[in-house]
């Protein structure tokens, strides 16, 4: 029981698959998104594949703000991330609701909707911060299998 | 060969698989000068999935996915037993048709187009696979695998155009490009995930372990063309899976209708050439 | 044995007379306490080993049968007449004036009029008990089926004493001994599946069953000019005489091109397919029974009694290529098919064509690979006919697409169908088993093998969609077992039951009867028959374990079952689709005006590809001229 544990426990470290949701952001933060898996970055060195499919994805990767519209496509898409996983807001807008905050269509930042696990700032943030954040989902995800999450 | 040797190496035959599946993630991200996965990558991602949770959207997906591993492992057991080839290729359909079926039991948009695709996916390798298999018998004189190995030649010297089909077919089968049309590994915009949309969690890897043992069969089937000398057989199959992943790179993925026309035409009329030298030779 | 023989035919031909007598509501049990008799008889004649294969009866009913077939060929004329239908007319009375010919001309009558031999088992076997439970069916499909067309013209009564007519034809047909007699029974058949399928009455019925009248009496003038013309070579009538010691010349083979040819009409091949697909017009358990399981195979019987006159002959391989085309090209066909009851008949005269291709490879493996395929595709044919039929009763539509998510509606039959469909296509069953046997043995053969290789992904493709359509439900919907009376559900059980467990009894129905059959003609049938080594078919080439297959696939199931059940624990999620939903229980959107939109799927039907108008009328020249060919095959 304890060995097939470390397996999984190695899988979940090695492979996080990531779903990138572009949530309303004016696409600053999804070109450094994807320059992660460009090979300058490589995120694949870690594992790391660039879903199309919450029912695939570890990582939930959520770049701008929420609005009214797609506040339920968000949910739906959390929800539909199998256990375990980690969200990851990635820019200002993302945290906050950023420059767009005022807006009148505008809820605000990611957590307003679901619970957020890690937070990049930055508008952009840099392609090294967003795999930092990704690496650091990794830890959370080995913390959450550790304590039985799934 | 002992039957415990036969035994040994078919429950070898996945790890095997994984490693070349690994391999071919390294090369790939080598051509696109990057640096890639670790070579076991493709074990880790299993047994990622094997841990997290399923969404069922259908019920039916267990069931199918099962019936699926089962079908695969048959199918691959039965080809270290050095079974009868053509049953061996319908037990491997039993496989890939309820891998279809799952996809077709929910009804999300995604999964089916993914069924259909997948569905002429295989009618495009089916005729070919049973056309290097009727090669294979027109030689050696008998359907079973036990036979391949008393010849004393590669069968490839006298199946060279079966052979350029069978990598075809591969092609198909792997579901890489320029025939990644059912589930492409890539074009997430398009159909998703294709056939493998609603299998999540521990089904994908029952899902994708059950493709490890059908590549035993095909990779089997190609070892098969240089049979009467292991390391030869070896060579065989790395550097056609070599070649696979050359042109999995340099290619864009085609429609269906290009082809499900190639294999029914050019497959077929290559096929129908190598087995008219057989037959008169 | 004279005793089992009498009640075979007579049973059936009283319960008619009795249905046709006594009303509806009374008489609803006779049929099936009839076939019950006959179906116990087969069951016993199928058990007998040893015993007098050829016999007659204590009368001599020749002259009686040659009444009987001009009043038959005298009522098709006047069908014709009435119908201003030129062909039938000029088919029926060229037959007419040839059977008179015949009539006159022949002196000497076989020393047997009845030959039973293991083929005759075995087509009793499945024709009395398929029957039986096509009938049971059909008791309450018909109630129904009345009152929906509110039917004035026609009772159930007529309906069911037609297929009691049927049965006892069939039965005729099957242990006749004399050429002639052979015809009399054969025209019956014909004469049914006219009667039938214009029960409804509608234009379209009667369209279709003058069609059907048409191309079967082009049949029967088929048999008729073969059997004069072999007459002619070898003066005899006698089947079995016939296939025994008759010379086999190009003269000879060109008339029995003839008779094969008629085999070939009733099985529907290619190009005289029409009929059968007009067929299905017909209410369900005539197309069950007549046009799938049982009297299509009266072609495939024909072929498979005279097989051993043509082995190893070049005539025999043209047969074969006729069977193959007809098996790729109607597969072909059915993809394109969106009419549930269009796809069995084209499925059912592909694997016509397939069997007629093993007929004619004509070795002992081929003929076994036909034979096994004759007994299971009745078994399965049937029961995924009277699953359409409970369905589209149910629906009130035969098109496909609306059959999408019938699990939600009714469970029990859309499993039956789904596995049904299943047991076509999929080892370790018995159509896969004929199937492997066929390629195998047709190997040598390098167009033929690729065009079954060719057929046989096909029909995976429109088998495994039709599968794949009926599993579909809807999520978050109760489901419970549909409300059917027991005279629907029971059948469609017991068939199921037949179609899984029989071929786990194949090796003793190949042992013990198809065996021996092919052992009788082992100066042709030599080299590379099945012998079963510890419940595997093997022979120098192949070998199929069906045992150890068997027990796999029930392991497999009840793998793949546990984790069904252990799935069901948990609650379904919305399938995705893009994050879209528009409540908790339903994916798809609300679009601007407010209107909810769901995605709809469909199958691809390859209507660009294969429009199929276009590739029917080149289907339709080729297999004329494949036709052309084997009619001359025979020459040198
Ligand atoms: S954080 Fe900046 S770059 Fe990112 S979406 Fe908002 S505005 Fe654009």
């Amino acid at each position: 029981m304890k060995f097939i544990k470390r397996l999984l426990l190695t899988g979940i470290k090695k492979s996080p698959w990531l779903l990138h949701f572009d949530c309303g952001s004016c696409n600053g933060c999804d070109i450094e998104t994807l320059a992660v898996l460009t090979p300058v970055y490589d995120a694949e060195r870690f594992g790391v594949i660039n879903v199309g499919n919450p029912k695939h994805a570890d990582i939930f990767l959520v770049t701008g703000t929420v609005n009214r519209k797609n506040q339920e496509i968000l949910n739906n898409l959390y929800l539909q991330i199998p256990e375990p996983k980690v969200i990851l807001a990635v820019g200002t807008c993302a945290l906050s609701g950023g420059i767009f905050a005022e807006a009148p269509n505008v809820i605000g930042g990611v957590d307003k909707i679901i619970p957020v696990d890690i937070y990049i700032p930055g508008c952009p943030p840099k392609p090294e911060a967003i795999l930092e954040g990704v690496l650091k989902s990794v830890e959370l995800l080995e913390d959450k299998v550790k304590n039985g999450k799934i | 060969m002992p039957m415990f040797l036969k035994l040994f190496l078919f429950l070898l035959s996945p790890f095997a698989i994984g490693v070349i599946l690994g391999i071919d993630r390294k090369l790939t991200a080598y051509l696109q000068s990057r640096i890639g996965p670790p070579i076991f990558q493709p074990f880790y991602d299993l047994f990622k999935l094997l841990g997290k949770e399923s969404k069922t959207s259908d019920y039916w997906l267990s069931f199918c996915a099962y019936v699926y591993l089962c079908g695969a492992i048959t199918c691959a057991f039965l080809f270290f037993l050095q079974a009868d080839l053509l049953l061996i290729f319908f037990v491997q359909a039993v496989g890939s048709i309820f891998l279809v079926l799952g996809a077709f039991s929910v009804s999300s948009p995604f999964s089916q187009i993914g069924g259909q695709r997948e569905l002429f996916q295989i009618i495009a390798y089916e005729p070919l696979l049973i056309a290097v298999i009727v090669g294979i018998y027109l030689v050696t004189g008998s359907f079973e695998i036990s036979s391949i190995y008393k010849l004393n030649y590669p069968l490839l010297a006298k199946l060279p155009l079966l052979f350029l089909i069978l990598t075809f077919a591969l092609t198909i089968k792997l579901r890489k490009s320029p025939f990644d049309i059912s589930a492409s590994h890539h074009a997430h915009q398009e159909i998703v995930r294709g056939v493998f949309t609603e299998y999540s969690g521990s089904y994908l890897a029952i899902v994708e372990l059950a493709h490890w043992f059908e590549l035993v069969f095909i990779l089997g089937l190609i070892s098969l063309f240089w049979a009467n000398s292991f390391f030869m057989s070896t060579i065989l199959v790395f550097l056609t899976y070599f070649l696979e992943i050359i042109v999995d790179n340099i290619t864009s993925r085609l429609t269906w209708r290009f082809m499900l026309k190639n294999a029914w035409s050019v497959g077929i009329i290559l096929a129908l050439i190598n087995l008219i030298w057989l037959y008169k030779g | 044995m004279d005793i089992y023989i009498l009640t075979l035919l007579s049973i059936p031909l009283l319960a008619a007379l009795l249905v046709y007598i006594v009303p509806f509501s009374k008489a609803k049990y006779i049929p099936i306490l009839a076939l019950i008799t006959t179906s116990i008889i087969s069951i016993k004649i199928f058990n007998l080993n040893n015993f007098d294969s050829q016999l007659n009866l204590k009368f001599n009913y020749s002259h009686l049968i040659t009444v009987l077939d001009f009043i038959l060929l005298l009522f098709f004329i006047k069908k014709g007449w009435e119908n201003k239908d030129k062909p039938i007319l000029f088919f029926n009375i060229s037959s007419l004036l040839l059977l008179l010919f015949l009539e006159l001309k022949i002196d000497n009558s076989p020393n047997f009029l009845i030959n039973i031999d293991n083929i005759s088992q075995i087509m009793l076997l499945f024709v009395n008990i398929i029957s039986l439970f096509i009938f049971i069916h059909a008791i309450p499909y018909m109630q129904k089926h009345r009152e929906h067309f509110s039917l004035k013209t026609t009772s159930n009564n007529n309906f069911f004493c037609i297929l009691l007519l049927f049965v006892a034809g069939m039965n005729g047909l099957i242990i006749t001994n004399h050429l002639l007699h052979f015809y009399f029974f054969f025209e019956i058949t014909t004469l049914c599946s006219y009667l039938l399928i214009g029960h409804d009455r509608t234009q379209e019925a009667v369209a279709n069953s003058l069609l059907a009248l048409r191309l079967n009496s082009l049949g029967g003038l088929f048999f008729l000019i073969g059997s004069t013309g072999l007459y002619f070579i070898f003066p005899s009538v006698d089947i079995l005489k016939i296939v025994q010691k008759a010379p086999v010349n190009s003269l000879f083979l060109l008339f029995l091109a003839y008779i094969c040819l008629a085999g070939m009409v009733k099985s529907a091949q290619l190009p005289f397919q029409k009929w059968l697909l007009g067929a299905m017009v017909a209410p369900t358990p005539t197309s069950a029974l007549l046009h799938s399981s049982t009297m299509v195979k009266a072609g495939i019987y024909l072929l498979l009694r005279f097989s051993p006159l043509f082995a190893n002959t070049f005539f025999s391989t043209t047969l074969a290529l006729c069977g193959g085309f007809t098996f790729l090209a109607t597969a072909l066909l059915a993809i394109g098919q969106d009419n549930a009851k269009k796809v069995l008949a084209y499925s059912t005269i592909s694997n016509l064509g397939l069997i007629i291709a093993c007929i004619g490879i004509n070795t002992p493996a081929s003929i076994t690979a036909a034979l096994i395929l004759t007994f299971f595709h009745a078994f399965n044919k049937a029961l995924l006919f009277l699953c359409i039929g409970t369905i589209e009763q149910k629906i009130a539509s035969r098109n496909l697409e609306d059959m999408r998510n019938l699990y939600t509606l009714m469970p029990l039959t859309a499993i039956i169908t789904v596995f049904g469909a299943i047991a076509m296509i999929l080892p370790p069953f018995g159509m896969l088993l004929g199937k492997w046997m066929a390629i195998e043995s047709s190997a040598q053969n390098i167009l033929l093998v690729l065009m079954l290789a060719l057929g046989s992904a096909v029909t995976v493709l429109y088998w495994a969609r039709w599968a794949g359509l009926f599993m579909g439900y809807k999520l978050r919907e109760k489901i419970k077992l549909e409300s059917q009376s027991l005279l629907t559900r029971i059948p469609l059980l017991i068939l199921l039951l037949a179609v899984f467990l029989l071929p786990a009894y194949s090796p003793w129905l190949y042992q013990e009867k198809i065996y021996p059959f092919i052992l009788t003609y082992s100066h042709i049938w030599k080299n590379n028959l099945y012998l079963l080594l510890g419940g595997s078919f093997q022979n120098s080439f192949g070998s199929f374990p069906l045992f150890p297959l068997f027990s796999l696939a029930i392991l497999g199931f009840f793998i793949a079952h546990y984790f069904l059940l252990k799935a069901k624990r948990k609650p379904l999620e919305i399938p995705y689709f893009s994050g879209l939903s528009i409540d908790k229980s339903s994916f798809g959107y609300v679009n601007p005006l407010g209107q909810r939109v769901i995605p709809k799927t469909s199958n691809y039907y390859l209507l660009q590809v294969i429009e199929n108008s276009k590739l029917a009328l080149w289907i339709d020249r080729l297999s004329l001229i494949f036709i052309l060919l084997f009619l001359g095959g025979g020459l040198r």
